[in-house]
């Protein structure tokens, strides 16, 4: 084990990597903080510019902007109650108040170190469970592997804002979408409408972008966004020793939360931070504060958000299951680098494995060093009035689109895409369904066909497996409590994430 | 979702002054694809953010001008020149 995590260490020091790492985790707290511009586009953004490197140094750097983004997200929310993304809505809730009060540095801070604990720890986790849960999955047949991805999407469908009907139909949009394209087994063209562009499916880049990127744009471009910021210098970074003793136990317990929910599929950075508010608000001596400033509601979110964000590598890395529409992208950047990831990677490519983990180690570190000093920086990329921000982020998209295939078609796909996905939103519809069944669809369909070619056609073989089994029994639960009428309930909004 | 609300989403997509913006930044982004094949990148680029700056919100022609001519600028060194992203080449020669 530990000849394997200072093999890691070797690679991730390479000068190189470390760049990439560095350049991953930047770009990754800029995407936090420019509001609606999350983590999804951004990863789909730089994934063509990362085809001439090599896979480890490509996957460093798109994994910095994921829980870079985290970072983030955090700072907008503390310093002008904008949540950078999905993840950070929470911290406003005590963040700003906070700042209110003049302690916009000490919510920065805890919020910085408490990331750096969760996220530390929750790597720590992953390098002890993973190896152990590959073993584990080299037993997984076809047959298993489609239940947890079926399973997967239901419980993102199940966790989707707004009617689960809504989402279901953008579940099943998804899977419709991401069978366009040239059958790979019998090669029929399929849904191509005669379209020569088509035969390859609609490209995922595109998808992403415009879905998450344009649309928010668009969306944006409604209404002027009013940006007033409390403190415009930031003094006294480092939390007081009262706030340590405040927060230690709710970073402790965000950890924990936040890397038990980043394993399930659907659940996430997102849901982390809600349920350690919750939990927080709980076991305080003081619930009635919270919502005033109270540093344990921004401690035990902000390390759980971050725990999750590490921990979701944990299905990716050794199920090739990816737990939300941000790590789907992941493993499609994978998958175009040649690599496959599931219950063989660490045997087969022990150099990525080891090398990625130890590198998320230093991502964390360098996301600590880099948002405190560079806070000001932050805060001034917020204040930039948004008519001169989205004119660039458009470009970024634009010219991001091109950079695939250096196809005008893909920008088109991409902009008519991005309408579809403004007027989803606006009619509340979510995009993170879609992404993830798009993703995910052609991946299941494959396992589904294995096993019905390895069972002869009987479908029963879905069902010999306790644990095909039991995934599929427990999507059915899912999917049939939501039509109870006691879950009419409203979540928030995971679409950013 | 009950008809009211559904009148109300719908009005609120008929909203004159926030359409507007929509449509224009619409009509950019497929024009760029458009024009990037006929007069190549730079000057696409440049058309791109006179048009975003102005017609959006409007600010005076120095900025939008002199913004513009930043962002093409910077894109052609960024893009083309460090990123090596080949792009058609038009009409222009660039």
């Amino acid at each position: 084990m530990f000849d394997n995590i200072a093999y890691g260490f070797g690679i991730a020091f390479q000068p190189a990597n470390i760049l990439f790492c560095f350049l991953g985790v930047l770009f990754g707290t800029f995407t936090g903080v420019l509001p609606g511009f999350g983590p999804p586009a951004a990863i789909a953004l730089l994934l063509p510019l990362t085809f001439g490197l090599s896979p480890v140094a490509a996957i460093i750097l798109l994994s910095g902007i994921y829980y870079g983004a985290m970072y983030g997200g955090s700072t907008t929310s503390v310093l002008v109650n904008i949540p950078g993304e999905a993840a950070s809505i929470i911290t406003c809730m005590e963040g700003y108040p906070m700042a209110r009060k003049g302690r916009a540095g000490a919510a920065l801070g805890i919020s910085a170190f408490g990331s750096l604990i969760g996220g530390t720890l929750a790597i720590v986790g992953l390098m002890f469970v993973a190896p152990p849960l590959s073993d584990l999955a080299l037993k997984f047949g076809p047959p298993e592997f489609f239940s947890l991805m079926l399973l997967s999407m239901t419980i993102v469908t199940y966790v989707s804002s707004g009617p689960p009907v809504k989402a279901l139909m953008m579940a099943a949009l998804g899977l419709s979408l991401g069978s366009v394209g040239l059958d790979k087994v019998s090669g029929l063209p399929r849904f191509t409408l005669g379209v020569g562009y088509l035969l390859d499916g609609i490209p995922l880049i595109p998808l992403v972008m415009g879905l998450f990127g344009i649309s928010e744009v668009l969306l944006n471009l409604e209404r002027t966004l009013q940006v007033e910021i409390y403190e415009k210098k930031v003094r006294n970074l480092l939390p007081t020793l009262k706030d340590w003793a405040a927060s230690i136990w709710p970073i402790l317990r965000g950890t924990g939360l936040g890397f038990f929910l980043g394993l399930l599929p659907g659940a996430g950075p997102v849901l982390a931070s809600f349920i350690s508010y919750g939990v927080e608000k709980r076991v305080s001596r003081h619930p009635e504060k919270f919502g005033t400033g109270m540093i344990e509601g921004v401690a035990g979110p902000e390390s759980a958000n971050n725990a999750a964000a590490q921990s979701a590598f944990i299905p990716l890395l050794t199920l090739g299951v990816p737990a939300s529409p941000t790590v789907a992208i992941l493993l499609a950047a994978f998958i175009m680098h040649g690599i496959q990831p599931g219950p063989l990677l660490i045997s087969q490519q022990p150099g990525l494995f080891w090398g990625v983990v130890a590198s998320m180690y230093l991502g964390n570190l360098m996301l600590l060093v880099l948002n405190l000093p560079l806070i000001g920086l932050w805060v001034r990329i917020v204040l930039v009035p948004y008519v001169y921000l989205f004119p660039v982020i458009l470009f970024f998209c634009l010219i991001g689109a091109f950079s695939i295939n250096f196809s005008a078609g893909d920008i088109y796909m991409m902009v008519i895409l991005g309408v579809a996905g403004y007027l989803m939103k606006k009619f509340e519809y979510e995009p993170a369904p879609l992404v993830l069944a798009f993703i995910l669809g052609p991946i299941m369909e494959k396992a589904m066909r294995q096993s019905l070619i390895m069972s002869q056609g009987d479908f029963s073989i879905f069902f010999q497996s306790p644990i095909s089994c039991g995934a599929l029994l427990l999507a059915a639960f899912l999917l049939l409590t939501t039509v109870l009428p006691s879950f009419k309930k409203r979540r928030p909004s995971l679409g950013g994430e | 979702m009950k008809t009211e609300d559904l009148i109300g989403k719908v009005d609120s997509l008929i909203l004159p002054k926030n359409c507007r913006n929509i449509i224009l930044t619409l009509v950019v982004l497929f024009a760029y694809p458009l024009l990037l094949g006929l007069i190549g990148f730079l000057p696409t680029t440049f058309l791109f953010f006179v048009a975003l700056l102005r017609f959006v919100e409007p600010k005076g022609w120095g900025v939008v001008l002199g913004g513009a001519g930043v962002g093409a600028i910077s894109s052609y060194l960024i893009f083309q020149y460090w990123l090596k992203i080949e792009f058609p080449i038009g009409i222009f020669g660039m």
